[in-house]
């Protein structure tokens, strides 16, 4: 840090660590000087700063006990582009962390219409979607007329369908290829509970396919598909988190 | 010269197992970003700006305290340990000042935070959560474990895969996923509540009005959701193969197995969504403890 943050009454705080670096300049020195005169929470913090530096002074300086770089080239390498996916998310990230699952995300409505796709297709009525039949169940639910009847429509949708194969296919084969960082029990958890998503997503698209203009079922649906995506996102999180600092 | 890596170690001489304690001033704005892999963080407010780290470990493991940016980043490391290895238990006890914003990540690690009066962050794979107090952002997750929150408010984001998730006296905006638990929301005052599982079941009593949004959601268990005698609500249900039951009235035939429908209580001004694919939806009266307001604005 350089310049003079430091102002008339107020505690020191983060201008100790300038100070002690000498790094405020003459005339924020001077102010700082004038400051710890008269302040003893502000001295008491400047000498628990300099205990620090000293400890740290003290330790003996060791480069990385291997070489580090291919692990961390490995790490950050891009896997392959795939089609339908979205930039990653914004979040901001702790420091020290390096993530190398990307982020998706979907829509209810993106989802809906996929879903009832889906679940269409899955009812032996593949016929109706390339057909571009009339579904009232899709129109519904569908975004700016993504799932409006016609053949746009089905396309539309279908296009949902692959982005979210894509989606889950990534994020399973980060997980597959992460399985070993996770101990037996973990990886029985989030198979159970990848298995009951499964089957709520199945029974669902059952139902929608015996009822496919039903708008709660193919909203219901969608969101056992979102909930697929998050739950695989979180555990590929889990399985590539850092809690070292190395990388 | 703080964003060198400053490894504190006080050791206990001739024990398997020390302790590293250490103290300083922290300046308002920093916020504490904990990584434990395994073990536990118990998280408890201080009277002064000052954070103390203490953590039991065992011998070669050193806790890291970096500065970077506004962030005091902490994390245990074993040098005899290559790093694709994760890091050794520790357990820490965190004294830190309640204005600063936590954000604690494990993975083998149970999080019990209390007091707190600004965001928390909290997220573990093979342990539970438990919060009491928090102000803000409020997003606590386990993949295992169960998480519970009480007393907080500001904006909830609550997810257990395993576990249920808990949320207690509350207020503010509250989204809630779950798997294979049960959701409880026990005396919440809100007017956006969003609660999922997918075979627990979801039951909520507290404060219903305003142009507030309650929706609670499963697909085997079922949702039991308790209104005061003078509601006002629009109730939409929809089920599948699920059953109905209310204590308010109800267009007869209405509650049918694969019907979606709605009906008005008062002037129906908030919005109720009960799901449940294949369980049972129940609405019950309940009267409310007279001293529960509607929710204060947020604070952001």
């Amino acid at each position: 840090m350089t310049g003079t943050r430091v102002t008339g009454g107020d505690h020191l705080d983060q201008d100790l660590s300038a100070y002690l670096d000498d790094e405020l300049g003459a005339a924020g020195r001077a102010r700082a000087d004038a400051h710890l005169a008269a302040c003893a929470g502000c001295r008491d913090a400047l000498a628990g700063l300099r205990d620090v530096v000293a400890t740290a002074r003290s330790l003996e300086d060791r480069g990385p006990a291997t070489d580090l770089w291919r692990g961390i080239e490995r790490r950050i390498a891009p896997p392959p582009p795939l089609p339908f996916v979205l930039p990653p998310r914004a979040a901001r990230r702790p420091p020290g962390r390096l993530r190398v699952v990307r982020q998706f995300s979907f829509t209810l409505p993106q989802l809906a219409s996929a879903a009832a796709i889906v679940a269409v297709l899955s009812g032996g009525g593949v016929w109706w979607a390339m057909s571009g039949a009339r579904n009232a169940g899709v129109a519904a639910t569908a975004p700016d007329g993504a799932g409006a009847a016609g053949g746009m429509g089905a396309t539309a949708a279908e296009f949902e369908v692959r982005r979210y194969d894509a989606a889950a296919a990534d994020l399973e084969r980060v997980l597959d290829q992460n399985r070993g960082r996770l101990d037996p029990e973990t990886v029985r958890t989030v198979e159970a509970n990848l298995a009951a998503i499964d089957a709520a997503i199945a029974s669902a698209r059952r139902a929608l396919a015996a009822d496919p203009a039903n708008p709660y079922l193919s909203g219901h649906l969608a969101e056992q598909m979102q909930r697929k995506i998050r739950v695989l996102q979180r555990a590929a999180d889990a399985v590539t988190a850092d809690y070292t600092g190395a990388s | 010269m703080l964003n060198a890596i400053l490894p504190l170690v006080v050791a206990i001489a001739g024990a398997p197992v020390i302790q590293t304690d250490t103290s300083f001033a922290v300046a308002n704005g920093c916020r504490l970003a904990l990584h434990n892999f395994a073990g536990t963080v118990v998280v408890r407010p201080a009277a002064g700006n000052v954070l103390r780290i203490r953590a039991t470990h065992s011998r070669p493991v050193r806790v890291m305290v970096q500065r970077q940016g506004s962030a005091i980043d902490v994390r245990a490391h074993d040098p005899r340990r290559p790093v694709p290895q994760p890091p050794p238990p520790v357990d820490f006890t965190i004294t830190a000042p309640a204005w600063m914003p936590l954000d604690l990540e494990g993975f083998h690690c149970d999080m019990d935070i209390d007091g707190w009066r600004s965001d928390v962050l909290a997220q573990t794979v093979h342990g539970g959560v438990r919060l009491r107090g928090g102000q803000g952002l409020i997003r606590l997750s386990s993949i295992r474990g169960g998480v519970d929150v009480s007393g907080a408010r500001g904006r909830m984001q609550l997810s257990s895969f395993e576990s249920g998730v808990g949320v207690h006296d509350v207020s503010g905006e509250i989204s809630v996923d779950a798997i294979n638990g049960d959701v409880v929301l026990d005396r919440v005052r809100s007017r956006l509540v969003e609660a999922a599982t997918v075979n627990g079941d979801v039951r909520f009593s507290g404060w219903v009005g305003g142009a507030g949004r309650y929706r609670l959601v499963t697909h085997r268990g079922n949702v039991d959701m308790a209104l005061p005698p003078r509601a006002n609500a629009t109730v939409l249900v929809s089920t599948f193969s699920g059953g109905f039951q209310s204590a308010f009235p109800v267009r007869p035939g209405a509650a049918q197995p694969g019907r979606n429908f709605s009906f008005t209580l008062g002037d129906g001004q908030a919005q109720v969504d009960l799901q449940s694919f294949e369980g049972r939806i129940q609405l019950r009266e309940d009267v409310l403890p007279p001293a529960l307001p509607p929710p204060p604005a947020l604070d952001r």
